[in-house]
Parts: structure tokens; sequence; C-alpha cells
């Protein structure tokens, strides 16, 4: 399991490298994209699997993240999508804030 | 001479097959690490955790260095999405409360918030027209 996880991460990481080198795309553009891919793969019902082969791997990509909001639309209601994914927005907003007011811009 | 194959020649090259193997070995142990957290604890806390160390890093200004050397390793995991809110509001810190951090806290993530929600709409529209 460790290995298959190691392997589906890297390989995802592989593709958006190879994207974000050969186009004029940004980070922000292939995070974007493979957010709507991981929301298509969970519609299309395959990101479960995906998950119960590959792991913890398939869980940290940011595509889980388009998955857990197309499985909250479709399990709560389109308005209550965002309860599966509630928890990783709240931690990152905290977090950023504390941060902001510890840290100042390195020049 | 062109400027366009003047700024070609100067520019150096990045060694594209390396970015590869620097990308898939860096993504390959943060999905191991996190096949190892989801073990320990569950997948939440496994989110929680990497989260937290990336938030922690950019305030740091350590991240920014991890991803010039892991390239998107750092980035297409949770970590990214933690980056960016952190990063863009140090950014504009000095800006002030408001018109500073709250007006510039989602720039990047935002995107992925907004394009993840519409396209789960869609998708779920689609799914509750069809069975």
């Amino acid at each position: 399991m460790l290995i298959r996880s190691f392997i589906f991460t890297g390989l995802i990481c592989l593709i958006a490298q190879v994207i974000k080198d050969n186009t004029k795309l940004t980070s922000g553009h292939i995070t974007s994209i493979f957010c709507s891919i991981g929301a298509f793969l969970g519609f299309i019902g395959v990101y479960d699997k995906i998950v119960k082969y590959f792991g913890g791997g398939a869980s940290v990509v940011i595509m889980s993240f388009g998955n857990a909001l197309y499985k909250g639309a479709s399990e709560n209601g389109i308005l209550m999508m965002l309860s599966n994914v509630s928890v990783g927005i709240v931690t990152a907003i905290l977090m950023g804030f504390v941060m902001t007011l510890i840290f100042r811009v390195k020049d | 001479m062109s400027y366009q194959e003047l700024v070609d020649s100067v520019t150096p090259k990045e060694n594209k097959w390396k970015n590869m193997m620097i990308a898939f070995f860096s993504g390959g142990v943060m999905g191991l690490l996190s096949e190892l957290l989801v073990n320990v604890f569950d997948v939440n806390v496994m989110l929680i955790i990497w989260i937290v160390i990336a938030s922690i890093l950019t305030g740091m200004g350590v991240f920014d260095d991890f991803v010039d050397k892991f390239k998107m390793g750092v980035i297409i995991p949770i970590t990214g999405f933690s980056h960016s809110i952190t990063s863009s509001s140090i950014d504009y810190k000095s800006e002030g409360f408001i018109t500073g951090i709250g007006s510039n806290y989602m720039k990047l993530a935002g995107s992925v918030i907004l394009y993840g929600i519409v396209s789960a709409t869609i998708f779920a529209t689609i799914r509750g027209l069809l069975w």
C-alpha cells in the first residue's frame, strides 16, 4: 500500500510537472484543472476505487478535493457540498491567518 | 540575431527530464508519508497535519525554497493549497487587515474552490438528471 501511494502521487505530480514545463499554464491553472478532473473522476465513480486501491496517496492530491466536493454535492445536496472539505478549508484559512500574524514577508 | 533568439540563448534551460524525476520522487514521498499518516490516524488528521506543516513552513519563508527544489511534488498535494493561502496573506500584510490580508486571502486557493464547486455542481446536476 505504501508503494502504491508512492507511485500514484508521484505519477500525478509528474503529469503536473510535464504540463507546467511544456505549456504556459501556471501552478494555479494546473491545480484548478486537477481539482475539476477529480470532480469528474468522482462523477464517473472511479475516484473511490482509486482511493481504495492507492490509499492515502490518493487522498492527499488536490484531485481528492474535487472528488470530495462532488461527493458532498451528490450526497448532501449541491448547497451543502462543502461539508466534506470543510476540515481542510477551515484549517488552511485559520493557519494562514495565525501565520500572517506571527511572521512578516521575507525579503 | 533576433531579440527572441538572444533571450533564448541567455536564459538557462531547465532540464525537463530532471524536473519530471524530481516531481515524481518528491510527490511519491508525499504520498507514502500520507499513507503512513492515514494508517496511524485517519484521513482528516492527515490533511490537517500537512496543512499545518505547509502553513508554518510558508510563514518561515522556507516553503518557496521547497517549491524550487521539489517542483510540483509539493504543489499538487494539499500542501500547495495551504501554501497559496498563507503566502498571499503574508505578502499583503503591509496593506492592512481588510484591504490587504482580507481582500487578497484566497487569491490562488479561490480559483481551486471556485472551479471545484462549479464542476461539482455541473456533475452533480447531470447525475441528478440521469438517475
